[in-house]
């Protein structure tokens, strides 16, 4: 079993985040983040372990375990130059006791079995971070506060709202940060199809390298939505970034498209990358 | 894009949204059979805007649309005199009216993208050649046009 570092902070209020950062055994760079929000109930510092199964998350603490069967959780995974990072977005949260019909197992907070026939494949220790996660806290206020407000209309192409300039503004300021944060509200569905659209047009637009990495993967996430607003918003935010490492993305998008118009707009897209 | 719950012949209601009228009126350009003022509609309407941007459009055969509406003449706003020449005004738009245009756009339209790198391109053709007035633009967007220029040349 490989151990793993996974730190965990308590945000100021009351959401909470896991991340963890390790190497496989093949000595290959791996990071792995598991995020948990809690919502509506404040989580003290925990330490622990967290266990990742074939589509199972289980955190364990000495007051706790909680499991997060397959069906909550949603993975993704991208690989960069030196890093392969998986995402969890847990998104079920509120409850003690987890189920999964599939495996046929509780717990609740008062069992601590784990399901025994599974075998982690990967350990990790849970161990408090000091870090930015407070600044990182009131950034994904801001953002909300900033999509709660704003209206899902259809604007006109290239003209500035006072969307697009506080959207520019929060993501100049704060950086991955907010990026991080604007990545949970379109990939969560969490704002109107039209606003992610929008969004995800001026994201491919601003001009700031510091964040240029990540804003393409945001874009390139997004062209897998569901909205078709949202994935021709992400193509039309890729031309506008203007960077050839999205070519792959974009032709897989392209072989899963299935309406004609945004299909086009995606080979469109490709073509000015190629370029 | 249209959801699988709208029935045959009909519409969805949002695209209605792109065709707000003004006045009773919404506003076309003209483009010729060869097509030869096309660059520069675009180039002149784009330069309305506040930045560079991808531009989307609707061609539709005039005679489909004019057994329907009222379409009258009527110059355009944009930095562009010649491109104004060709704008025209679709008059006492009604509810229904915008319904059916929005359905023959659907039905009948040709639509076409014209991504951000050329438009940026169209812009700056038809400004050097003084068919866009850099001072009628706004002045944030014209300093981005000059700097451009600028660095072209």
């Amino acid at each position: 079993m490989n151990e793993r570092i996974l730190t965990l902070t308590t945000l100021r209020s009351q959401e909470a985040q896991f991340g963890c950062f390790a190497e496989d055994e093949a000595g290959t760079n791996l990071s792995v983040a598991i995020e948990r929000w809690i919502l509506g109930n404040a989580v003290d510092p925990l330490r622990g372990v967290a266990l990742v199964y074939p589509g199972l998350v289980l955190i364990e603490a000495p007051d706790t375990v909680d499991v997060y069967p397959a069906a909550t959780v949603r993975t993704s995974e991208y690989r960069s130059e030196h890093a392969y990072l998986f995402d969890f977005w847990v998104h079920d949260l509120n409850f003690a006791t987890s189920r999964s019909s599939e495996q046929g197992w509780v717990i609740t907070s008062e069992e601590s079995s784990k399901p025994k026939h599974l075998q982690p494949t990967i350990t990790m220790r849970v161990e408090p971070i000091p870090a930015t996660q407070t600044d990182f806290y009131i950034v994904h206020q801001q953002a909300q506060n900033l999509f709660r407000n704003s209206s899902d209309d259809i604007s006109e192409d290239g003209i500035e709202t006072d969307f697009s300039k506080n959207l520019t503004k929060l993501i100049t300021t704060y950086g991955d940060l907010a990026i991080k944060s604007i990545s949970r509200i379109i990939l969560g569905s969490k704002c109107g199809q039209v606003l992610a659209g929008e969004a995800l047009r001026w994201i491919g637009r601003i001009k700031d390298p510091a964040t240029h990495t990540q804003r393409r993967w945001l874009l390139e996430k997004s062209l897998n939505s569901p909205s078709a607003y949202v994935r021709d918003g992400a193509s039309l935010g890729l031309v506008a970034l203007n960077d050839a490492d999205a070519i792959p993305a974009l032709r897989v998008a392209i072989e899963i498209e299935n309406l004609p118009l945004i299909k086009k707009a995606l080979q469109q897209a490709l073509q000015e990358l190629e370029h | 894009m249209a959801p699988d719950w709208v029935a045959p012949g009909d519409i969805a209601a949002d695209p209605l949204s792109d065709l707000c009228t003004n006045g009773h009126q919404l506003s076309f350009y003209e483009i010729d059979d060869s097509m030869s003022n096309l660059d520069l509609v675009v180039a002149a309407h784009a330069a309305t805007r506040d930045t560079f941007s991808n531009f989307d459009y609707v061609l539709l055969e005039r005679q489909i649309v004019e057994k329907d509406f009222v379409i009258q003449p009527s110059p355009g706003t944009t930095p562009s005199d010649t491109a104004n020449s060709f704008h025209l005004n679709f008059s006492r738009m009604t509810g229904k009216g915008v319904a059916k245009l929005a359905w023959l756009m659907k039905e009948h339209g040709r639509i076409e993208r014209i991504q951000e790198p050329s438009v940026r391109s169209l812009v700056l053709v038809a400004v050097k050649a003084g068919n866009v007035i850099l001072d009628r633009m706004k002045p944030g967007f014209a300093e981005k046009v000059r700097t451009l220029l600028g660095d072209a040349s």
